[in-house]
Order: structure tokens, then sequence, then C-alpha cells
């Protein structure tokens, strides 16, 4: 028998289908994971699962008995633990604060708890999986790694016998991302049950047992690692072959400036994508700035896909219009007043041309998924003809259709003899599209360096700081 | 259709606080039914009653659009209170000093009375804007520093020798042509103006401004994201200045009403907390400018039914009909923390 087991689950919001007759096996002590574009219905499936969305139809068993969770209380008292993208924690707190505060809902069964037997059992915890948090230091001074851990710690706390992990690696550097997935294999030799939802499929190849692959709210394949390779789950995925984005090398177009950012090597040229790679928050945002000010300063007209898209590009409760009217005001108004039947055209026109899901122009953005708010604000900001484009992780947490999409506009708007300023944390991404880049280290700018001129372990010890010996 | 606790919420609100009123009627020895029965029913007795229930809603629409235009771009704004004295005062005084020609004198008089009321709101932004301050605080300091003043000046520079009461001396005699006003004369000289119209025409035009014009959609945008927004280009200090400013132009419209529409002078104490009562009648509607215009004439009819209980009970004063309105406003505001409790939320979700 197997240990937990969807039956038809289907999950409707407002008409739109997000988990259409799923049906599913999990087999106790494997990882299991779960791969889709966005919007496939993953994430839907894996809130049901955790008591935080309950399905239309379908039910579900576990460990033989009929499961149907009201709650997320309900779930953790059947030993599931939900670890989200997003970290819960208070960043003013320390780290053991945390954990208290986690544990201090009169509902918790670790509230009755005294203080010096959570802090024993989270040092023991501590040393079981050889990490070092520092549990008395604040929370925003720890890396966003160990924040991840303290997560993980919160849930740990309350002995799961089943784990769901949301995207976990969408914000660690490579390094943590590595050492998070030989946690998942050390769980799973403890006997624990996870489920694994990502984008980096060299992950999923690394550790899952199983994978399932959804699209469009089904269940398309469930298959064991050994029989599928990457390229097959790509494909499956989006249910066509991929294609890698790449540059055309030929220097057939002239390099001209656009200008050159004061007090730096930095300069944007046209027919080129410069790239910013180095780890975030290492002068991301400040760079960002200064090249904002310049182009306003210069009047040239720029797109700015911002470097964190809720707080910086959602406004909540407005819809695709309004955001369309909002970022091109002077072109969908005259004389301050708005042409509303122009804005709603060219908002259709983006949807469709971009292929922005569910593509109702009247939805609020903060509604749709990740990947076609993304789709949708690049869209809208290489609309009207800027010169330079400002993007910042254009594909962060985007699934590989759209990525794959993005990408190519990236490329095609520098061919049309414009400017592409690419800062990513993704370094595969930096390699694989810029002509020239930059590394960003503790606000210092290494480089520009051309393409292919230096090799990743050197761009390591740059991005890592440990340069000096390899300074040019 | 999705079930809206939030819209639900302020209407929730308000029949809990007439119920709390009603019931703490009970400890007066008077009969609950006869105070509601006062209070729904007082403000249609007659074509006076319905003029001065009208002259409380011309002024809570002014002063709920006070508070909502604020709220959308994120401030919440509970200084109108201040700004109105100020600016009432300062009404009375260009009336009376302003001594020329008819029509100079009333242009003048109207844009200085509207100017203090852009400037006193003012204050408030500058504050927030280039010190950092919450806007809640410096405008509930300058609601009381505002109420002194206006006193003080009142009574040491302006008073009326004809008066043993606090208030200034009356308009110049040209200005006092409201008198013969066509709304008062169909409502037997009662309070109401054509200030009414006034506010009733500035609701339908804020609406149409809001959902049409570029700045509209900037200021919600600034209320919903303000980072966003300043990342989009728009200027933080100039939509906190505009929005206040408007905030602060319709405290001076309330202010109008009252001094160049009703008493033709400014009388200490005129203000039954209109600016606060605002406050309710925004969020009862929820911010929707057309919807303030009903909101402001139900708070207006519960006004006037509150006024009136010192008269037609036995036991009941004055000061308990200010109790049962700030139950009223305590309630509306409270009300959306209410329906976030865990009790509304179950409720909700079955």
């Amino acid at each position: 028998m197997p240990f937990i087991q969807f039956n038809n689950i289907s999950k409707e919001y407002r008409g739109c289908i997000s988990c259409q007759e799923v049906n599913l096996e999990i087999q106790a002590s494997t990882i299991h994971s779960i791969v889709g574009e966005n919007g496939a219905g993953k994430s839907t499936l894996m809130k049901i699962l955790g008591g935080l969305v309950t399905p239309t139809t379908g039910d579900m068993i576990l460990r033989d008995q009929k499961y149907a969770p009201a709650s997320a209380l309900d779930a953790f008292n059947n030993k599931i633990a939900f670890i989200h993208q997003h970290f819960v924690l208070a960043r003013q707190l320390t780290a053991f604060e945390n954990i208290l505060l986690s544990s201090s809902s009169n509902l918790n069964p670790l509230s009755k708890v005294p203080k010096s037997k959570i802090r024993e059992k989270t040092e023991t915890l501590l040393k079981n999986f050889n990490w070092t948090i520092e549990l008395d230091q604040q929370v925003e001074k720890i890396s966003v790694g160990d924040q991840q851990r303290l997560e993980i710690l919160k849930a740990l706390l309350l002995e799961p016998e089943i784990f769901i992990f949301d995207e976990p690696t969408a914000v660690l550097t490579p390094q943590e991302s590595e050492e998070l997935m030989n946690f998942l294999l050390e769980l799973k030799r403890q006997g624990k049950t996870i489920l694994l939802v990502s984008h980096k499929l060299k992950e999923i190849k690394k550790v899952s047992d199983f994978i399932t692959i959804m699209r469009h709210g089904r269940t398309i394949a469930t298959k064991s690692n050994a029989t599928f390779s990457i390229d097959e789950i790509a494909e499956t995925m989006i249910g066509r072959k991929v294609q890698k984005s790449s540059l055309g090398l030929e220097k057939t177009q002239q390099k001209t400036e656009i200008f050159k950012l004061p007090g730096t090597q930095i300069s944007v040229n046209r027919a080129e994508i410069f790239g910013v790679a180095g780890i975030e928050g290492h002068g991301q945002s400040q760079l960002i700035q200064q090249l904002i000010q310049r182009c306003q300063y210069l009047k040239i007209p720029f797109g700015d896909i911002t470097e964190d898209r809720l707080p910086l590009s959602v406004f909540p409760d407005a819809s695709l219009i309004d955001h369309m009217i909002l970022r091109h005001p002077s072109k969908l108004s005259q004389n301050g007043f708005i042409n509303k039947a122009l804005a709603i055209r060219q908002t259709n026109d983006l949807i469709q041309k971009w292929d922005v899901r569910p593509g109702d122009a009247e939805q609020s953005l903060s509604e749709l998924s990740g990947g076609n708010q993304q789709k949708f604000v690049v869209g809208r900001e290489l609309s009207y003809d800027p010169q330079v484009l400002i993007a910042a992780h254009p594909t962060r947490g985007v699934d590989l259709g759209a990525q794959e999409m993005i990408h190519k506009a990236l490329i095609e708007f520098a061919e049309k003899n414009n400017s592409v300023f690419l800062i990513s944390s993704d370094l595969d991404e930096v390699l694989q599209l810029s002509h020239r880049f930059v590394i960003l280290y503790h606000q210092q700018v290494f480089g520009p360096f051309e393409r292919n001129s230096l090799t990743e372990i050197q761009i390591g010890r740059y991005m890592t700081g440990n340069s000096n010996e390899i300074r040019p | 259709m999705k079930f809206d606790r939030k819209k639900l919420a302020p209407w929730l609100g308000l029949c809990f606080g007439i119920l709390i009123s009603c019931l703490l009627a009970l400890f007066f020895k008077e009969n609950p039914l006869h105070v509601l029965k006062i209070l729904t029913t007082s403000f249609f007795n007659s074509k006076f009653d319905l003029g001065l229930t009208l002259f409380y809603t011309t002024c809570l629409i002014f002063s709920g659009l006070a508070f909502s235009i604020p709220l959308k771009a994120g401030l919440f704004h509970i200084g109108s209170e201040g700004q109105i004295l100020i600016s009432a005062f300062m009404a009375a005084y260009f009336g009376y000093a302003l001594q020329l020609n008819f029509f100079l004198s009333l242009v003048l008089f109207i844009i200085g009375t509207l100017l203090t009321g852009v400037l006193s709101a003012s204050i408030i932004s500058a504050f927030k804007v280039f010190r950092g301050a919450h806007e809640v605080v410096v405008a509930i300091m300058l609601n009381f520093i505002f109420a002194a003043l206006s006193t003080w000046l009142t009574v040491n520079y302006l008073q009326n020798p004809e008066s043993q009461n606090p208030e200034t001396a009356l308009l110049q005699p040209p200005l006092q042509f409201l008198k013969d006003d066509f709304l008062k004369n169909y409502f037997e000289q009662s309070a109401v103006s054509i200030f009414f119209l006034v506010a009733v025409l500035a609701c339908a035009v804020l609406q149409f401004l809001e959902s049409r014009t570029v700045f509209g959609y900037q200021l919600k945008a600034f209320g919903r994201n303000p980072l966003a927004a300043e990342r989009l280009g728009m200027s933080r200090i100039k939509m906190i200045f505009t929005a206040m400013g408007i905030a602060g132009f319709f405290s001076a419209c309330l202010a109008l009403n009252e001094v160049l529409g009703n008493s033709f002078q400014y009388k200490v104490g005129f203000s039954p907390q209109y600016g606060f009562i605002g406050i309710a009648v925004a969020l009862l509607a929820r911010q929707n400018s057309i919807g303030i215009i009903f909101s402001a004439f139900l708070m207006a009819c519960l006004h006037k039914g509150a006024s009136d209980l010192d008269l037609e009970t036995q036991f009941l004063t004055r000061d308990f009909s200010k109790i049962l309105q700030a139950l009223i406003i305590f309630s509306v505001a409270a009300s959306y923390f209410l329906v976030e409790t865990e009790f509304f939320r179950r409720k909700g979700k079955t």
C-alpha cells in the first residue's frame, strides 16, 4: 500500500481549474519530486496535502486512513511539515527566539514545554545534522541558508514524518542548495517521506526516487528517477522540445556606447547584453539605482524589470490594465485623462504576445502565478520601445517555458540595436547571455570581462572575495 | 460569488454600535425601543429637521472625503477636526475684515479659507515627509493645537461684543447673502444651504477623476504599494502633499459650509467632532466617493437623532448622545479588525 494516496483530487478557484483529477501515490521513506511549469497545479496539490486548501472533489488516504485536513493544524497533527518558499521569520529576533515564537501558539504541542527543554532539543538536532546556526544571533544577521535551516528546524522540533518542501532552493546559493539536498537525503535515511517541489531539474535528478510531472493541473507522468533524463523531464513538462537560447556570437552590429556610468568602468552599449554577476546584496540595488538615475537624467527611455517583483512591481488589488496604465501613463492618456479603451487593447495585445495566463486583463496581477506575473512585467517593460532594459533577476522563480521566452526576448531586444543590462545571481544565466560582464563583491566592481575570458573557478573567486591573487 | 467579509464589516459595526447604545440606555431607565425610535425617525419630523439633517450630511460628506482621499494614498488622516476649526476661524476673520467690493471680498474670503485648510494639512505632510513622523501622531496633536488656537484668537481678538458666548463677530452683511438661499427657504430657514449641492457634486467629480485620470490611478497605486510607485517614478513628496492638501481643502469646505452657509460667524464648539464622524462615514462607504453621500446621510440621521435624545427623553442628556455617537464611530472603525478574528473567519469559510 502507498503511504499517501491522492484520489481524483480536483480544485477549482473561481472557475479556474488548478488541479484536475489528480491521482498520485507516494511511497513511504522516499523523496518524491513534483515538477511542472508555474500554474501547473503542483503548489495547489501540496497545499491540499498541507491542509491550507480544501479540494473541490476527491479524497486523500494517509497511512491507510482517510485524510481530510481542515486546517494546517490538522496536517501538523498528522505529522506533516510544510516548509514554504518564503521564510516566516521575525528578523529582529534571534534565531532561538524565533523557534520559541513558532512554538508559542496554544495549539502547538510544544507550547507547554519549558524553554530549556526546547533549547536542549534544538541543540541536539543541530548536532545531529552538523549544522552551525548561531542560535543567539539576530535572524537578519545570519545567512539566507541558515535562515532556511532555521525554518526547517522549526518544523523538525515537532518530529514530523512527512516533509513538503516548496521550492526550497529558489533563494539559496549553489553551495547552500547542495547542502540542502544532502540534508534531504539524510532525512530519507532516517525514514522520513519527502515531497519536493522545484524548478531546478539538476537537483531533482540528484536526490529523487520518483518524479511526477504535472501540466495544466494534471499529472502527466510518474516515473522512477533512473528511467528519466533531464531532457525528457523538461520536454514532458512543457510538452515540446526545449530550445536553449544563446547569443549569436558574430558581431555584425557596431557596438556604440549609449552612456557610461560615471566613476565606473561600466558602459552601456548598443546591441549588447551586459551582465552583472555576484551574490545578491553585494551592491546590485545601488547599481540599478544609479542606472535608472542616469537614464532619467539623459532622458533615455528604459525598461525596468525590478529585482524583487512583489514589493517593487506589483500593486495589490490592481488589474493588469491598471499596471499597464501606471507604467506608461503618458502613452495611454491625453491631458491627464486615461484612454481606457486603448489601455485595454494594449494590455490584451501584451497578454496574447506573452501568453500570460489565465489571460483576463481585468484580473489583479497579484493573483497570477509568479511566472505569469513576470512574463507580464517583462512584456510591459519592453513595450513602447525603450533603448535600455535593466533586467534584474528576470527569470527568478519562473518556470522553464517562461524562462526560455524571457531569454529569447532579451536577445532579440539587444539585436534590435538596444542595450540590455542583465543583473542575476544565477551565474549560468549571466554567462550564457552576456557579451561582457562584471562581478560584484561588497560594493566593489570587478571587470568588465569579455565573454569566455574567465573560467568558472576564477569567477567563483571574485564572487566570494578571494580575488587578490588573481586580480588582473 | 465570493463572500467578502470586509464589505459587510462596517455595517456589522454600525448595528453593533446602535445595539450597545440602546442597551446602555437601559441603565438610564430609558426604554431602548424608544431610544431607537428617536434615533431612526427624528430626522424627518419636519421640513426644518430634514434641512438640519441635510446640513449635517453636507458637513459629513466633506469630512468623509477629507478622510477617504488620504486613505487611498495610504495615509490615515485624523487631523480633519483641527483643520475645520482653524479654517472656520480664519473664514470668520476674513469675512469680518474684508471690506472690499462684494465680489472681490467673496473670492478672497473663499480662497483664504481654502488656503488655510490646505496649509494646515500640509503641516502634517511636512512632518511626515521631512522628519519621518507618523501622520496620526502629528494630526492628533495638531487637532488640539488648532482647537486651542482658534478659541484663544476668538476670545482675545475677535470676540463678538454683542454676545456672552465665545464666538466671533458676524461676517460683513453682504457676505451673509446665503440667508436667502433657495434651499434654506425651502426647508423653513434650516441650516442647509447650497453647499449641500456642492458637496454632492464634489463626490461625483472626485469619483470621475479617480477612475479616469492618471493622477487618480497614481494616488491609489501609491497607497497600495509606495515602494513600487516610487520605482515607477512617482514622487513620494508630491503624493503625500497632494493627498493631504485635498483633505485640508475639504476640511475647509466644511468650515465654509458652517461660516458662509449657516452661522455667519465662528462659534467655539460648533463642530460636534465632524472630523471624527467623517472617519466612520468614509469607512462605511469603503472610501467610495459616491457611497460617501449615502453613508454621510445615514450618519447625519443618527447624529440628528442622537442630538434630539436630550429633548425627547427624560433622563438622557446631551453628553449621553456623545457617548452614543462615539460608540457607533468606534464600532465602525473597529469592525474591520473584528471580522478578522477567528470567530468570523470560521463563519466566513463555512
